[in-house]
């Protein structure tokens, strides 16, 4: 998919998410977009665009809403990184690799979010954090599921494979 | 000499890592803080989400109307039976008031500066809301341009929401009192020699403690804020629903419903 479409895509994604999403809110949270897009895109594509995006898109959210900049961004380069080293190992037509992604890197995401808001605030409690992990999983799951019945058709095939036309 | 693709790519990364790194360090430093560039970012964002939430606000109040027909039928008569007693209310007011300017012109004609301006109060629509439970915070769509200032306290209906933390032309960050970094000095309404200071709990909820550990607080007693501080005097926080003595701290802790429901605010008031 070419980049300027992935752009668009994430940017409507961070608009909603601030707007739209909090009437729809799940026990009073919401499904981060902008880290379920760049585990689909990052997972789905050979190219790491969608981190790129998911960097800038980071500082964009965090100038907007959060006291410390720079945080969403280096937990979307920790997650992009992961599912880079990761991806081959798992078959992206199967919708279960894209669950399993999809909730390890929210919880990695999250956890180190919370390391790097408590170093400066000792804001939240981690036990607190980790209740709430399963509303955060659930929601960002199932952004994932819509993401994967959507992109699945339209997966890149790697042109070094000898049955590509 | 030209770099192999994968050595561009981890440059890429560690000079990432190392301006995002950078960046944070700063950050921290300037905890809340704002640089032009990041006003210019934020207001342009708010002209955009602006439109947005006002589109996904009409589309949630027509949604609540369907699903939650009985509910609103009940939440309507309740606030009709509300609204007559208001009035009644409003009406012994602008009596009062009338009184009140009668003696305001009669001060400015003895020169008598003892009487102190009311506050202006500024409305405004929260655009923005960060949907985690991380920050606390949301953008409102006033700003500079009306006056606002870091620290006006923010208010809705039911009590109070907050303050400012940042404003820039068109837009304003608040930060609400269920986060824990902001603290609250807080009077009983039905005894205002009872005072104590409140915060976040980190749950979404406001946790405190009285000054007088013997002090008389009860469940139920409405808390709210006293003239110590940024905040006026006279604004509803919540409702005590605990209260606990800590034999550690010898302290009288309570636990606060507030009176504002922080996840569903749509329209609030800045008072300057």
């Amino acid at each position: 998919m070419k980049i300027r479409i992935v752009a668009i895509i994430f940017a409507f994604a961070f608009l909603i998410q601030g707007t739209l999403l909090n009437n729809f809110a799940f026990f009073g949270i919401t499904p981060n977009l902008t880290l379920c897009l760049l585990i689909a895109f990052t997972f789905f594509y050979e190219d790491e665009s969608a981190i790129y995006l998911a960097l800038f898109f980071g500082i964009i959210s965090d100038i907007c809403f959060s006291n410390i900049i720079g945080v969403s961004s280096l937990g979307y380069l920790l997650v992009g990184f992961l599912i880079v080293k990761f991806r081959p190992l798992l078959n992206k037509e199967n919708i279960l690799a894209s669950v399993i992604f999809g909730g390890l890197g929210t919880l990695v995401f999250n956890i180190f979010y919370w390391l790097l808001t408590n170093v400066n605030t000792n804001q939240y409690d981690f036990t607190y954090i980790l209740s709430l992990q399963p509303l955060y999983v659930i929601s960002n799951l199932i952004v994932m599921v819509l993401i994967y019945f959507t992109l699945i058709n339209r997966v890149v095939r790697h042109r070094s494979d000898r049955y590509y036309r | 000499m030209k770099l192999p693709k994968n050595n561009k790519k981890t440059v890429a990364l560690i000079l990432s890592i190392m301006l995002l790194s950078i960046i944070l360090l700063l950050s921290y430093k300037n905890f809340g803080g704002s640089s032009a560039a990041g006003g210019f970012i934020r207001q342009s964002v708010a002209t955009v989400q602006g439109p947005l939430s006002k589109v996904s606000n009409g589309i949630s109040n027509g949604l609540r109307g369907i699903f939650n027909f009985r509910y609103v039928v009940e939440e309507n008569d309740k606030l009709k039976e509300e609204n007559s007693i208001l009035r009644k209310e409003n009406a012994l007011f602008l009596l009062n008031k009338a009184e009140l300017e009668e003696l305001r012109i009669l001060s400015q004609a003895l020169n008598y500066d003892g009487v102190p301006e009311r506050n202006k109060v500024v409305a405004a629509d929260v655009i923005a809301m960060d949907g985690s439970k991380w920050f606390n915070i949301f953008t409102i769509n006033v700003g500079t341009e009306s006056g606002i200032e870091k620290d006006d306290a923010v208010v809705n209906g039911v009590g109070l929401v907050g303050k400012i933390i940042n404003s820039g032309e068109g837009w304003s960050k608040v930060i609400g009192i269920i986060d824990e970094s902001n603290k609250v000095s807080f009077k009983v309404l039905r005894d205002d020699t009872l005072i104590g200071i409140v915060k976040g709990d980190g749950a979404s909820g406001l946790v405190g403690f009285m000054l007088d550990g013997k002090a008389s607080v009860i469940v139920g007693d409405i808390l709210v804020t006293t003239n110590i501080g940024i905040y006026p005097q006279g604004i509803e926080i919540g409702k005590v629903s605990k209260v606990e003595f800590d034999n550690d701290t010898q302290l009288k802790n309570v636990t606060i419903t507030p009176s504002v429901n922080f996840k569903n605010i749509q329209r609030v008031a800045v008072i300057l």
